[in-house]
């Protein structure tokens, strides 16, 4: 993609109000693999995702003039509106909180390395994350981030005091982000 | 409020995280708005978070991409469309969406008031001229009577040009647009419009974005009824660029239109290979 063009997020939000379909879909090529990267961890499954990630696109399309600059940047956005309607999708289909951590413990897309499209440098650099942060550190960023858990289920999944989830999560991000600075 | 214990206290971790109650969420929102350190210290955990889930990044299969540019190229054509059997209202709320039609009428318009303000001073210089000079009252009557024929006569000519004009805006009220996308993901953000009148089997043309053919070449419009094309004729760029272009009548079934790349003067069957546009005719 080294000669496609490159454009400001601000000439992306514009051709996206504009229906400009060149933009479309040069943003589709760049985000897709993030936001479907989410929705596959969110659901354990490719076809569900698949799907998914059809829907997050068209709602990018159809509610592009309800995105405010003030308010994010245009990824934080997109990958909120990912999230959410991968989460929705996953409530519907009414998993136990069992299955939920089963499936982050046996994500078999995130071992498959070839699926990966970022550099090589990101994949080590997940490598050295995932190393890194202890089990229940991961557990409980991926509980919440991809799994939609609450802080009561948190705490039942990891059996501590619901008091303490917020320092718990605090620890386990501030100890993510040490370990991307390092990076 | 104690901003560093604030920051410290967990909230925003549980906000990037997605755990955070709506009522916290409220809360942080109002703290990042009044407290620029709030907001700061909010925005980096974000960008490392957003760094974490990039790194998990995984290529989609293809085929949604394919799936959702044909998902969003027939949306297009089922909500850009209005038609005559809408009720009044709902063509009022249409109106807005349509340039279209400001762009044909204005031109004719703005040629209709430059022309009577010239013939309007014209005659008013003529005017004073002759009463200024001579008492030629005959010259004067014969010239005047000359005039007003000659703007009776251009008179009449401007109200054909307005008959014809509000003909075709009305003729456009009824008519079916037709927006017709690219269909191939090698020629991106194509555009050309279809405006068809099943009644009358009127069609017009007009072209926001195709490539120029060669000089050997004309883009041909075909109709499909039934999954067979019917020939719509071919159409020079220039007319279907700057306006529109008439094109061959096409019978009441046409379920979508498609524009091809043909040799010059077109060809019976159209060569699908080369088909650069297509939309569907709404339902």
């Amino acid at each position: 993609m080294g000669t496609e063009n490159t454009y400001t997020e601000q000439e992306l939000v514009q051709g996206l109000k504009s229906r400009d379909q060149q933009i479309f879909g040069y943003l589709y090529d760049h985000y897709s693999p993030a936001l479907y990267g989410v929705i596959l961890k969110v659901l354990n499954d490719e076809n569900s995702a698949s799907d998914v990630l059809q829907e997050v696109f068209l709602k990018i399309w159809r509610s592009i003039d309800k995105y405010d600059t003030e308010k994010g940047r245009l990824f934080t956005w997109m990958l909120n509106i990912a999230r959410n309607t991968a989460i929705d999708s996953l409530r519907s289909k009414g998993h136990k909180l069992e299955q939920k951590i089963q499936e982050l413990t046996n994500d078999v897309y995130l071992q498959t390395s070839q699926l990966t499209v970022q550099p090589t440098v990101d994949h080590l650099g997940l490598s050295k994350v995932l190393e890194k942060l202890n089990k229940e550190q991961r557990t409980i960023i991926d509980l919440a981030y991809y799994k939609g858990c609450t802080q009561e289920e948190i705490a039942r999944v990891l059996d501590i005091p619901l008091g303490t989830v917020k320092t718990r999560m605090r620890n386990a991000i501030i100890q993510l982000r040490n370990i991307l600075k390092q990076l | 409020m104690d901003v560093q214990r604030y920051i410290s206290s967990g909230i925003i971790e549980s906000f990037v995280a997605g755990l955070a109650t709506d009522q916290e969420v409220r809360e942080l929102q109002a703290a990042m708005a009044q407290y620029p350190e709030v907001k700061a210290a909010a925005d980096a955990v974000q960008l490392d978070m957003e760094r974490y889930v990039t790194m998990q990044s995984i290529a989609p299969p293809p085929a949604v991409r394919d799936r959702i540019f044909q998902l969003i190229n027939n949306e297009g054509v089922e909500t850009a469309v209005p038609v005559s059997a809408y009720a009044a209202e709902e063509q009022s709320l249409y109106a807005a969406d349509e340039p279209k039609e400001v762009k044909l009428v204005s031109p004719v318009w703005r040629y209709v008031a430059a022309a009577a303000i010239l013939g309007l001073l014209a005659s008013v210089w003529m005017n004073v001229q002759y009463s200024n000079s001579s008492n030629d009252w005959k010259g004067k009557y014969e010239a005047l009577l000359t005039e007003k024929d000659k703007m009776i006569a251009d008179n009449s000519a401007m109200q054909t040009r307005m008959q014809t004009s509000e003909q075709m805006l009305q003729s456009l009220r009824g008519m079916k647009m037709v927006p017709m996308y690219t269909v191939t993901p090698t020629r991106p953000g194509l555009l050309a419009t279809v405006y068809w009148n099943p009644k009358s089997e009127e069609v017009m043309l007009t072209v926001t974005n195709l490539p120029a053919p060669a000089a050997d070449q004309q883009y041909q419009l075909w109709g499909i009824v039934n999954g067979k094309p019917v020939d719509a004729g071919v159409f020079e760029m220039d007319a279907a660029v700057k306006g529109f272009a008439k094109m061959k009548s096409m019978v009441p079934g046409a379920q979508m239109f498609a524009i091809t790349l043909e040799k010059k003067g077109g060809s019976p069957t159209p060569t699908l290979t080369a088909m650069y546009v297509a939309g569907k005719v709404q339902g």
